[in-house]
C-alpha cells in the first residue's frame, strides 16, 4: 500500500500530526510511550494500552521517496511489496500468507516520502511468533526472481488505481513543478513505471543493505504489553541483527527552492472544480518552530469560526476549503485546497491570497481563537490514544520524520505557539513566496471559461 | 487456538463488548420510554454517544430523498439557544465533535467528547438534536454543499462503483431511495419541510441512545429525561426494509477511459440477526483470503480484490476487483466461489479464520466510539445488543458444512457494475454467477 497518490492522503498525515500534538504540557510526561535503543542501534518503542488483548508489532524504516534517484524511483514501494514474500524461513508468499493466517494477524505495509512501515496486529498470545515472523521478513528476504517478476504487475495495478483518480493527476502535475523535475523522484513515491518493470534482485539488495539495518529502523510494540516485557522480547528477537553503515553519512538532498510562481490546469472528466495552491514549507529538522506554528494555524483556519473559513465557505464562494502543512524532514508542502464551482476559480484564488496576506498581521487570529485551537488539539490527542493500532503507525511516522523527542515535546511546544510565531511562519514560507497553483477541471468547463494558466496566475498575483 | 480461550470466556460471561482491562458489562434500560444502552468505561476520559433514529430509506420517497441527511447536517448550524458561531466556538473550546450520518436502515448523530466537558458537550448535542432553528441562509449554504457532493460521486471510481452496484441490486426495493438524496431531490426540499421532518421523526419510539464512557447511569438518566424524554411518545413510526426478493443476474457497464476496470458484484445476503449471518461472514472472510492468494498472489491479475458482507436489514454480499483483464480475472474469482461451495473446508482453515476474526473484532473495540457503533448496530439489526458478545461464539460454532451451505445458498445471482472498457466485458460470463 502506498501513502500518496492523492493530495488528501497527505491531509490524513496532517490531521494525524495535529491530533498527536495534543493534551496539556503536563500530560506529555504520562504518555505511555517508552523507548530504548538496543546495542545494534535498533530503536525499540513500547506503547502500553491494555484496553483489548491485542498487540501491534510494527517495523519502521527511514526509506521511501526521499532516498530515490530517478533510477530507483518507485523501488522503496516495490521493496515494501517484496517484504511480504519469501525469506529464509518461509519459502514463498503462499507460505507467508499461510503463516499470517495461523497467527490470526491483521497486516499491511505502507510507503511514503520518508518512511516505510510494516505491521501485524495479533492476539497477545501470538506476540512472540509475530515478532519472529517480522524479524525473518526484515532481515532475511530472498527476493526470488520469479516472485519479483510476478509482483511487478501487482504494483502496476496499484499504479493504475492511482491514475484512475483525477486527483492523482492534479497532484502529480503540481508536484513536478513544485519540487522541480530534477528532484521530483524524491517526492514521487509511486515511482516510474519503467523502473518498476525493470527492477532487479540487485537493486532490491542494494536497498536492503543500505537502509534495512537496525540503526536505521525502529521496532514498535503497541497494545497489551508492558515496557519491560517489550524491551526484553525485542532484545531476544532482534538483538543479534548486525548494525550496518549509517545510510545518511551524506544527508539526503533537499529540493531546490522554487524560484517563481506558476499555474497548471489539469483536464479530467470531473464535476465541479478543484483548486490547489502549494508552497514549499519548512523542514522539521531545520525549523521545527515553524512546524508547530503551521499545525496550529491549520487548525485555527479550519475552524468554522475563523475569518478564512467564513470568507471562503460561509460566503458560498467554495464548497470546502482548508490549509495544511505536511510535516517532512526534507521540505514539507503547504497546501491550500478548495472544492468549488468552475466559474469561481479565479475569484477564489484572489480571495485566498488576500486572506493569506493578512497572516503577517498578528491580530488576524484572535487570542481566543488561538487558545481554543490549542485546547482542541490537546483533547484530540485523547481520541488518538484510544486506538493502540493506529497510534503505533503515528508514532512510527514521527520517529522517522522528526525523531521521537519531537513527538514527545510536541504538545508543550505546540501550546507555546504565539500569534507572532504564526506571523513569522507565514512571512517565511507563504506570503510573498513563490507557489504553484493547480486547477482540476473538465475539458467542457475549461472550454466554456476559456481558462488559461496565465489567467489563473493573474487572479490575485504570483506572490 | 489456546490464546483466545480466556478472551472468549470473558466475552461470553459478560454478554457484552468487554475488554480485558474493563470487565464492566453494558446494560440496557428505558428512560422515558427511550431504549438506552450504557457501557461505563473508566479507563479513559472519552465519552462516545450515538443517537439513532430508526427508519432510513424505508421512510423516504424519491421526491424527498435525502431530507433526513439534510436535516441532520443543518442541525449544527444554529439552535434555539446558540447561533452557529456560538455553537462552533463551544465545540472547539471543549474539543467536542458532533457528526451525523443518514443510512439505509437508520440515521445517527454522534457525539465525541471528554469527561471534563461532559455537561457542555451534552448541552450542545441536545440543542442540535432537539432544537435546530434551520436558519434560511444556512439551509441554502448546506443545500449547495450537498448537491455538489452528490454531483461529484462519479469523480471517484470506487464511490461511483458502489453507487452503481447498489442502484442495480436494490432497483424496485425500498433501498432504491438513496438516503443521501439526489441533486434534484435536495434541490427542492424547503426549510419548512426540514422543520416538519424533524418534528415527525424525533419521537421517543423512534430513538435509541448508546453511550460508552465514564458516565453514571443516574447522570445519564437525568440528562435524557430532561431532554429527549420530553419528546412526543409516538408518531412517524419507522418502517423496516423487507429482505430482497429474488435477484436476477445482471451487469451494468459504464464506459470510461481508465487504466484499469473497476468491478463489483452484489448479491442478496441475510441480515446480522439471521442465524446464517455468522456462517456467511466466515465464508466471506475465507473467500476473501483465497481471492487475495489466487487472484493477486499466484496470478498477479490485480492489486485489489476481495469479498465482503454488509450489515443492512436487506443485506448484501459483494465481490470486488480492479483488473486490466476483467474476464480472465472474473473466471478465477468465480472458480474460487465454486470451490467454496463444493469442497469441504479443512478444520484448520476455520480455526485460522476464527483467530483472524478475533483480532479484527478487538481492533474494532479499541475506541469507545467503535464499541458504541457495534452495540447500536447489533441492537438495531443484529437481534439485540447482547448478540454482539455472543457473535464470537457464533463464529466459533460455524462448521465446514455450514460454510458450504451458506456459500451455495447466498453466493449467486449477483448484480455487477463495471466502470471501464465495455469491449472487455463478456456479459454472459458476468451474468452466469
Amino acid at each position: 500500500m502506498i501513502n500518496i497518490g492523492e493530495r488528501r492522503m497527505r491531509f490524513r498525515f496532517i490531521l494525524t500530526a495535529s491530533v498527536l500534538c495534543a493534551a496539556s504540557s503536563q500530560a506529555q510526561s504520562d504518555l505511555p510511550v517508552h523507548n530504548r535503543q538496543l546495542p545494534n542501534g535498533l530503536d525499540v518503542i513500547v506503547i502500553e494500552n491494555h484496553a483489548v488483548p491485542i498487540v501491534t508489532v510494527e517495523l519502521d524504516v527511514k526509506n521511501g521517496g526521499f532516498t530515490e534517484t530517478p533510477d530507483y524511483n518507485g523501488l522503496s514501494h516495490l521493496y515494501e511489496h517484496m517484504f511480504f514474500k519469501a525469506n529464509k524461513t518461509i519459502p514463498s508468499q503462499e507460505k507467508y500468507l499461510e503463516r499470517i493466517r495461523q497467527l490470526g494477524a491483521n497486516w499491511n505495509g505502507t510507503t511514503s516520502e520518508e518512511r516505510v512501515n510494516y505491521y501485524v496486529t495479533v492476539g497477545v498470545d501470538s506476540l512472540i511468533p509475530a515478532m519472529q515472523f517480522m524479524e525473518d521478513a526484515i532481515r532475511f528476504p530472498l527476493f526470488n526472481q520469479d516472485e519479483l517478476v510476478r509482483e511487478r504487475p501487482v504494483v502496476l495495478g496499484e499504479f493504475d488505481r492511482n491514475e484512475a483518480s483525477p486527483f492523482f493527476h492534479l497532484a502529480r502535475a503540481v508536484d513536478t513543478i513544485l519540487w522541480t523535475p530534477g528532484y521530483y523522484s524524491h517526492k514521487n513515491v509511486i515511482g516510474d513505471r519503467q523502473i518498476i518493470i525493470t527492477a532487479t534482485q540487485q537493486k532490491m539488495n542494494t536497498i536492503k543493505n543500505r537502509y534495512y539495518v537496525p540503526n536505521n529502523s525502529a521496532l514498535i510494540l503497541s497494545g497489551d504489553i508492558t515496557p519491560s516485557r517489550g524491551f526484553a522480547l525485542a532484545e531476544q528477537v532482534f538483538g543479534d541483527w548486525s548494525r550496518g553503515s549509517d545510510p545518511f553519512t551524506t544527508p539526503a538532498a533537499n529540493p531546490p527552492p522554487l524560484t517563481r510562481s506558476s499555474a497548471v490546469i489539469v483536464e479530467k472528466p470531473v464535476n465541479g472544480a478543484f483548486l490547489s495552491m502549494v508552497w514549499q514549507g519548512p523542514s522539521v529538522t531545520a525549523d521545527p518552530a515553524a512546524t508547530y506554528a503551521a499545525d496550529v494555524l491549520s487548525t485555527v483556519l479550519g475552524n468554522p469560526t475563523s475569518r478564512f473559513y467564513k470568507r471562503l465557505i460561509d460566503s458560498g464562494l467554495t464548497f470546502n476549503s482548508g490549509i495544511n502543512y505536511y510535516t517532512l524532514s526534507h521540505v514539507g508542502p503547504i497546501t491550500v485546497f478548495s472544492q468549488l464551482a468552475p466559474e469561481k476559480i479565479l475569484e477564489a484564488r484572489r480571495v485566498i491570497l488576500e486572506e493569506l496576506a493578512k497572516l503577517t498581521d498578528t491580530t488576524y487570529i484572535t487570542a481566543r481563537e488561538l487558545a481554543a485551537a490549542q485546547r482542541q488539539l490537546g483533547i484530540n490527542a485523547l481520541y488518538e490514544r484510544e486506538q493502540s493500532t493506529g497510534w503505533a503507525h503515528t508514532v512510527g511516522f514521527w520517529w522517522a520524520v522528526a525523531g521521537l523527542d519531537y513527538y514527545r515535546n510536541y504538545v508543550p511546544n505546540m501550546q507555546r505557539v504565539t500569534r507572532q510565531d504564526i506571523a513569522r511562519y507565514a512571512r517565511t514560507y507563504i506570503v510573498g513566496k513563490p507557489f504553484v497553483t493547480g486547477v482540476l477541471i473538465s475539458p467542457e468547463d475549461r472550454a466554456k471559461l476559456a481558462l488559461t494558466p496565465e489567467q489563473v496566475l493573474a487572479a490575485g498575483g504570483t506572490r | 487456538m489456546k490464546r483466545f480461550v480466556i478472551v472468549a470466556a470473558a466475552v461470553l460471561s459478560s454478554a457484552a463488548t468487554v475488554s480485558s482491562a474493563q470487565q464492566v458489562a453494558a446494560s440496557k434500560f428505558q428512560v422515558s420510554g427511550i431504549p438506552v444502552i450504557l457501557k461505563p468505561v473508566t479507563a479513559n476520559d472519552v465519552i462516545a454517544v450515538r443517537l439513532y433514529i430508526r427508519g432510513g430509506s424505508s421512510n423516504l420517497s424519491q421526491s424527498n430523498a435525502g431530507i433526513e441527511s439534510f436535516m441532520l447536517e443543518t442541525a449544527t448550524h444554529g439552535t434555539a439557544k446558540y447561533s452557529k458561531d456560538a455553537f462552533n466556538e463551544r465545540l472547539t473550546e471543549t474539543g467536542t465533535s458532533i457528526s451525523s450520518d443518514a443510512g439505509y436502515d437508520y440515521s445517527s448523530m454522534a457525539l465525541q467528547g471528554v469527561r471534563q466537558h461532559w455537561n457542555e458537550a451534552w448541552d450542545l448535542f441536545t440543542e442540535a438534536a432537539l432544537k435546530p432553528s434551520f436558519p434560511a441562509s444556512e439551509v441554502e449554504l448546506i443545500r449547495a454543499q450537498l448537491v455538489d457532493a452528490l454531483k461529484r460521486i462519479p469523480d471517484d471510481p470506487d464511490s461511483y462503483l458502489a453507487y452503481l452496484a447498489d442502484s442495480s441490486l436494490y432497483a424496485g426495493h425500498k433501498y432504491a431511495v438513496n438516503p443521501q438524496g439526489t441533486p434534484a431531490s435536495i434541490g427542492v426540499i424547503t426549510r419548512d419541510a426540514l422543520a416538519d421532518w424533524h418534528k415527525q421523526r424525533f419521537t421517543r419510539e423512534n430513538l435509541l441512545i448508546v453511550v460508552v464512557g465514564n458516565v453514571s447511569r443516574a447522570d445519564l438518566t437525568q440528562k435524557i429525561e430532561s431532554t429527549f424524554g420530553r419528546l412526543p411518545a409516538t408518531g412517524g413510526t419507522a418502517v423496516r426494509a423487507p429482505r430482497l426478493a429474488a435477484v436476477t443476474p445482471d451487469v451494468m457497464v459504464v464506459k470510461r477511459e481508465l487504466p484499469t476496470n473497476y468491478i463489483a458484484g452484489y448479491f442478496a445476503a441475510p441480515p446480522p440477526s439471521d442465524p446464517d449471518y455468522a456462517a456467511l461472514r466466515v465464508a466471506t472472510d475465507i473467500l476473501s483470503d483465497r481471492l487475495f492468494e489466487e487472484v493477486r498472489t499466484k496470478r498477479n491479475l490485480t492489486y485489489s480484490v476481495g469479498a465482503g458482507l454488509s450489515t443492512r436489514a436487506a443485506n448484501r454480499g459483494s465481490l470486488y476487483v480492479t483488473a486490466v483483464e476483467p474476464d480472465t480475472t472474473l473466471k478465477v474469482i468465480l472458480t474460487q466461489v465454486r470451490r467454496l461451495q463444493r469442497e469441504p473446508l479443512p478444520q484448520s482453515t476455520l480455526s485460522e479464520n476464527v483467530n483472524t476474526f478475533l483480532t479484527e473484532f478487538w481492533m474494532g473495540q479499541q475506541s469507545n466510539m467503535g464499541q458504541a457503533q457495534q452495540l447500536g448496530l447489533f441492537e438495531l439489526l443484529g437481534g439485540g445488543w447482547q448478540n454482539l458478545g455472543r457473535f464470537v461464539g457464533a463464529v466459533r460454532r460455524v462448521t465446514p458444512a455450514d460454510v458450504q451451505r451458506v456459500a451455495t445458498r447466498y453466493m449467486q445471482h449477483a448484480r455487477f457494475a463495471v466502470i471501464g472498457d465495455p469491449a472487455k466485458i463478456d456479459r454472459q460470463l458476468f451474468t452466469s454467477f
